[in-house]
């Protein structure tokens, strides 16, 4: 067995005097290459090495071996006017003994700590004397407190303490069964004692649950200040510090990242050990309990491993194979109740105490106290908001370095394709270079690991941006986001690939929060990146995404001819090769069909998103979010045709779908739900859409924040609003918006927001308001060619504010002009044929021109019915059997006019009433 | 034995340090002797029972020593090298013959803890025993790192202390205690199990 690896050591030996000096992550590649030249040679090294570091950690020939006397030898020795009955401990330093007064003065008995000999002249005595020194410093009734000291009659040092009777606040809080409240009330006890000590500039530096104790009356009792040490005060430095002189002292399963590489030592070392209490406490299980018995790989843990969530622990076992549900039951609770009193405030508080970096941790014992407080009073609490930014900066520092290999995977994944490896592959086959077999097996594993990289760096960037988004501050996304982008603004990236994802993924949050002019800027920022001919080669799918996603923040804007050329190009490098999947190909047919609808190209905006769905269902997609997107995208399109009916069957089903599936908690959800509101509404059901956009409205107010206004919830509100005649209102929710838009918003909206104002002025007789805000509305309706869909309701809008301050002339000279570009564009069908028709109706009736009026009134009663979801139950078919009543009773059509107002109360009895 | 003359422990030192092998072994017997007697003495000056370390006593026999046998004694840092390695000898068989006599229970042997944990674990003499002869084993190809497992773990002196006595620095004889380790664990241990 000896023999065995002597003459392997002499060889390995010299190396491994190089290896163990460099850092371990150089390690594998400096092996790397000794093994090309002498590969038996790397193995022997790679043996020994490994044994070095797997004894890292281990006691194995730790301390020092001694000759002791029978630890009975001791009993019943005298130390002043003490006598030691028995030994009830045994440590580093010494023994510790029970032991009584020998004089009967005093009954109660004591704990007497008594140095090693072996340690007496040494670094010991100095260690001991400075725990005499210190105790006698620290009065604190939650301190187990200095009774004497002396010395032996051999020299031995000793410390005569109050003798703690009671359990470990772990074993204490078990057997009691406390809730975890309790257990948080429990521990701000704990943080009292050593706030205490702190405030004296004294670190305790092993805080354990062996040292923490609960007397019997429940009193925490803290012990054993034995490597406390006194910190220096520096102005200058936020931390009381302390340079660590050597010694080794320290509890692992309890030690800081700074203990164990040996660094500065400070009360932010006393803040982690405390975090780790709590998380025991409260969980049962150390953070690093998958690695507590190895104590190497424990140590490594400490330093390196981020702790999993804390409520994410508590449905594992624990370490003693105690179960889930046990862990639960000693704090009277079941492991899903634990879970979630945990979730929230308590994770983030332990994050926050067992941060690596001692500066990014709760600035000192009394912080850590506030917040606990704060949370058990159920106030919000200090560490979240650092907590967000903390997690983006860590992120942001992880992937600094990028990527290197494998572009042609990241471009895949960029493109949000599912076969990734497989598309990369036949690219790669396409573009007929040959490879080796071998070669190009490593090169799809280093494909596949930085694919996979890629994918889990945005997937968790974007539940980093999104975490905070839901929860109780509503503006906290608009806050995250403006920081992110910051921040990559700031950092230099390696690999541009990475830079263009991110920009690409927080553009698309800032486009969930209408936020298009900052999320255009950024996506113009990612377009400036793509260069080479790896990013922007014939078959990259890069240029062609981003493209299509500029064309949607251009679209917004107002920048439809902006937007169709970015389509157009995109477009051109499909046709030109460029491998883009499905999924992609499907995103820009959605683009390009808003632009088509707000262009007014209703029936080819309809032909493209049919065709897109066909195309995505045809691929094998007929769940998830994007298919989701393209239904909704349909029912818009049937909706601007004056298909409601249609529309309404795939918009109302697909609501109740993401509505169970997210709640109404994002803005993909609300924009579905506007949708359905829009298709009742223009379908002739006001009431039921009403219902819908007041649940919007509250729901929109806790995403965006209540200060932010998103317009299109806005927007369809109002002209609900309009709908059911409560014109005030719609004018006053309708300004707001205009004013809000105006601020920052997008530009087509605006428009249409500013319109729907005006119109709702009109009606609400504040005629002079709506001639002033049409003065001051956007450059889109001046510059927008005459067919396009908003110069139509402006021509129609311009009308009734014309009649309304009594120019008759010019209001029937808008409206024929109106009228005249929206029978070129769709006539019946188009979207504004209805209230322009039943505008001309009751301005011909008002001017006795009464054939001209019922020829409209019956062109928007066909238009109306074309509309209706419902024929028969439509309250624009009822308002305009009324209103042609009214002409049949002008033109002395009595029966005629009877049996209109008939009709009228059947389709739509709401506008019966208001009738009668 | 016959208790060696002061002049005489001086006499072997120089010896070996002049190439004389021979003297080795002679030195060995004497320092041995010399320890055993003084833990000897200590061990009875304290009736009761104290622990003794081995740091103390390699101290208290330095001074001893040196005052009897005057200037040409060597110096404090040569005398631990020789002396380290008569320690290990000495505990070895102490506790060996607590095994085999019993000697009133007057000694017991651990390993004093450093690590805080409060478990102070028990070391076996027969393990000691392997310890040891390992550690020959270890002396014979690379001296030096026995010698650095003798200062640290039989005799007790830290990093900082064997880097002073021996001239290196702290980061070369930490190195060396790893790699000592190792060798040693290797010897007494075998492969190690994979995970």
């Amino acid at each position: 067995m000896l023999g065995d690896h002597r003459a392997s050591w002499q060889s390995a030996s010299p190396y491994l005097d190089t290896a163990l000096e460099l850092p371990r992550a150089e390690r594998a590649a400096w092996l790397a290459g000794i093994r090309q030249r002498t590969p038996e040679l790397a193995d022997q090294i790679a043996h020994w090495l490994a044994r070095c570091e797997a004894l890292e950690g281990d006691d194995f020939l730790e301390g020092a071996a001694t000759i002791e006397p029978a630890r009975s030898a001791l009993t019943g020795l005298q130390l002043g006017a003490y006598r030691l009955t028995e030994p009830i401990g045994h440590g580093g330093m010494g023994s510790v003994w029970l032991a009584e007064r020998s004089d009967g003065r005093y009954e109660g008995r004591v704990a007497v700590k008594l140095l090693s000999a072996a340690l007496v002249g040494r670094a010991g005595e100095e260690r001991f004397s400075r725990e005499g020194r210190f105790l006698a410093k620290l009065a604190h009734p939650q301190i187990a407190h200095l009774i004497d000291a002396g010395v032996s009659p051999i020299g031995q040092p000793y410390l005569v303490l109050e003798y703690v009777e009671g359990q470990t606040i772990v074993a204490h809080c078990d057997a009691a069964r406390l809730g975890v409240s309790d257990r948080v009330r429990l521990f701000l006890d704990v943080l009292a004692p050593v706030a205490h000590a702190h405030a004296n500039l004294i670190v305790h530096r092993d805080l354990k649950p062996s040292n923490v104790m609960v007397t019997r009356s429940g009193q925490v009792k803290l012990l054993d200040f034995g490597i406390a040490r006194l910190l220096e005060s520096d102005p200058q430095q936020p931390f009381l510090t302390l340079t660590l002189d050597g010694d080794a002292l320290l509890t692992p399963a309890y030690a800081a990242p700074e203990q164990v590489n040996r660094g500065d030592v400070s009360t932010a070392t006393d803040v982690y050990a405390l975090g780790v209490l709590l998380h025991v406490l409260l969980t049962g299980r150390h953070p690093a309990e998958q690695v507590l018995d190895k104590p190497s790989e424990l140590l490594r843990a400490i330093v390196e491993d981020d702790p999993p969530r804390m409520s994410d622990t508590v449905a594992t076992a624990t370490r003693d194979g105690g179960t889930a549900l046990a862990s639960a039951g000693v704090r009277d609770t079941t492991p899903m109740r634990l879970q979630r009193s945990l979730r929230g405030d308590l994770d983030v508080i332990v994050a926050t105490a067992l941060r690596k970096s001692p500066a990014d941790r709760y600035a000192s014992v009394t912080t850590l106290a506030d917040d606990l407080r704060r949370h058990l009073a159920r106030q919000p609490i200090t560490a979240r908001a650092a907590t967000t930014s903390y997690r983006i900066s860590r992120f942001v520092a992880r992937h600094r370095t990028g990527v290197a290999a494998g572009t042609l995977a990241i471009v895949a994944v960029l493109a949000g394709l599912v076969g990734t490896i497989t598309q990369a592959r036949r690219a790669e086959q396409e573009s007929g270079r040959a490879r080796q077999e071998a070669e190009s097996a490593r090169e799809e594993r280093d494909r596949a690991l930085a694919a996979q990289r890629i994918q889990r760096g945005t997937n968790e960037f974007l539940q980093l941006v999104m975490r905070d988004a839901a929860s109780d501050d509503p503006g906290a996304l608009r806050r995250q986001l403006d920081r992110t982008s910051e921040l990559l603004d700031k950092t230099e990236f390696e690999s541009p690939v990475v830079k263009i994802g991110l920009l690409r993924q927080t553009a698309a949050r800032y486009g969930e929060l209408a936020a298009w002019r900052e999320g255009l800027a950024l996506m113009h920022k990612a377009q400036a990146l793509v260069q080479g001919p790896e990013l922007a080669g014939p078959t990259s799918a890069i240029p062609v995404n981003l493209a299509c996603s500029t064309a949607r923040y251009a679209y917004e804007m107002g920048d439809l001819p902006g937007a169709m050329a970015e389509l157009e190009r995109a477009d051109r490098l499909m046709t030109q090769g460029a491998d883009v999947g499905v999924p992609s190909r499907v995103e820009c047919r959605l683009y390009r069909a808003y632009v088509e609808l707000a262009l007014g190209q209703f029936a080819r905006a309809l032909t493209t998103t049919t065709g897109a769905l066909h195309a995505l269902e045809a691929s094998g997609t007929r769940t998830g979010e994007q298919h989701r997107i393209m239904r909704s995208a349909v029912a818009r399109t049937l909706m601007s045709v004056g298909r409601t009916a249609d529309a309404l069957a795939i918009a109302k089903p697909l609501l109740v779908e993401s509505e169970a599936g997210q709640g109404r908690q994002s803005m993909a959800v609300i924009r579905r739900s506007v949708l359905t509101t829009m298709v009742l509404r223009a379908g002739g059901q006001p009431d039921a859409a009403f219902t819908l956009a007041d649940l919007d409205r509250a729901a929109v107010a806790r995403i965006v924040g209540p200060t932010r206004r998103d317009l299109q919830t806005d927007l369809e509100l109002g002209r609900v609003l309009m709908a059911v005649g409560r014109h005030a209102e719609a004018a006053g929710v309708l300004e707001r918006a205009v004013q809000a838009g105006r601020a920052a918003g997008p530009a087509l909206l605006l428009a249409h927001t500013e319109l729907a104002a005006a119109e709702a002025l009109v009606a609400a007789n504040q005629a002079g308001r709506a001639q002033a805000l049409l003065a001051t509305s956007t450059v889109v309706i001046a510059t927008a060619s005459a067919d396009r869909p908003e110069r139509i309701e402006a021509l129609r809008v311009r009308a009734l504010l014309a009649r309304a301050r009594g120019d008759t002339a010019l209001s029937w000279q808008l409206l024929d002009q109106a009228q005249l570009q929206a029978d070129a564009n769709g006539g019946n069908g188009h979207p504004s044929t209805l209230e322009i028709a039943s505008l001309r109706a009751a301005m011909a009736l008002e001017d006795r021109q009464l054939d001209v009026a019922l020829a409209a009134c019956e062109r928007a009663l066909t238009a109306a019915r074309l509309w209706a979801i419902d024929k028969e139950r439509s309250s624009d078919v009822g308002r305009l059997l009324s209103l042609r009543a009214r002409i049949h009773g002008a033109l002395g059509q009595g029966e005629q006019s009877d049996a209109d107002r008939r009709e009228a109360c059947q389709v739509s009895p709401q506008t019966c009433a208001q009738h009668k | 034995m016959p208790l060696p003359s002061d002049s005489t422990l001086a006499l072997l030192f120089s010896s070996l340090e002049g190439g004389d092998a021979e003297a080795g072994s002679a030195l060995f017997a004497a320092l041995y002797t010399e320890l055993h007697r003084i833990a000897t003495r200590e061990l009875a000056r304290n009736g009761w029972g104290v622990s003794l370390g081995a740091t103390s006593l390699l101290h208290e026999a330095y001074i001893d020593l040196s005052k009897r046998a005057g200037t040409a004694f060597p110096d404090r840092n040569r005398f631990m090298a020789y002396a380290a390695r008569v320690m290990r000898g000495l505990i070895v068989d102490y506790a060996r013959n607590r095994q085999a006599v019993k000697r009133g229970g007057q000694f017991e042997l651990t390993a004093l803890s450093t690590d805080a944990l409060n478990v102070a674990a028990a070391v076996e003499p027969e393990e000691l025993g392997r310890i040891s002869q390992a550690l020959d084993d270890l002396s014979d190809i690379e001296p030096l790192l026995a010698e650095v497992v003798d200062l640290k773990y039989f005799c007790g002196f830290s990093f900082e202390e064997i880097a002073a006595m021996k001239g290196l620095s702290d980061r070369t004889v930490r190195r060396y205690w790893v790699k000592a380790r190792a060798y040693l664990h290797a010897s007494l241990r075998g492969p190690i199990p994979p995970e």
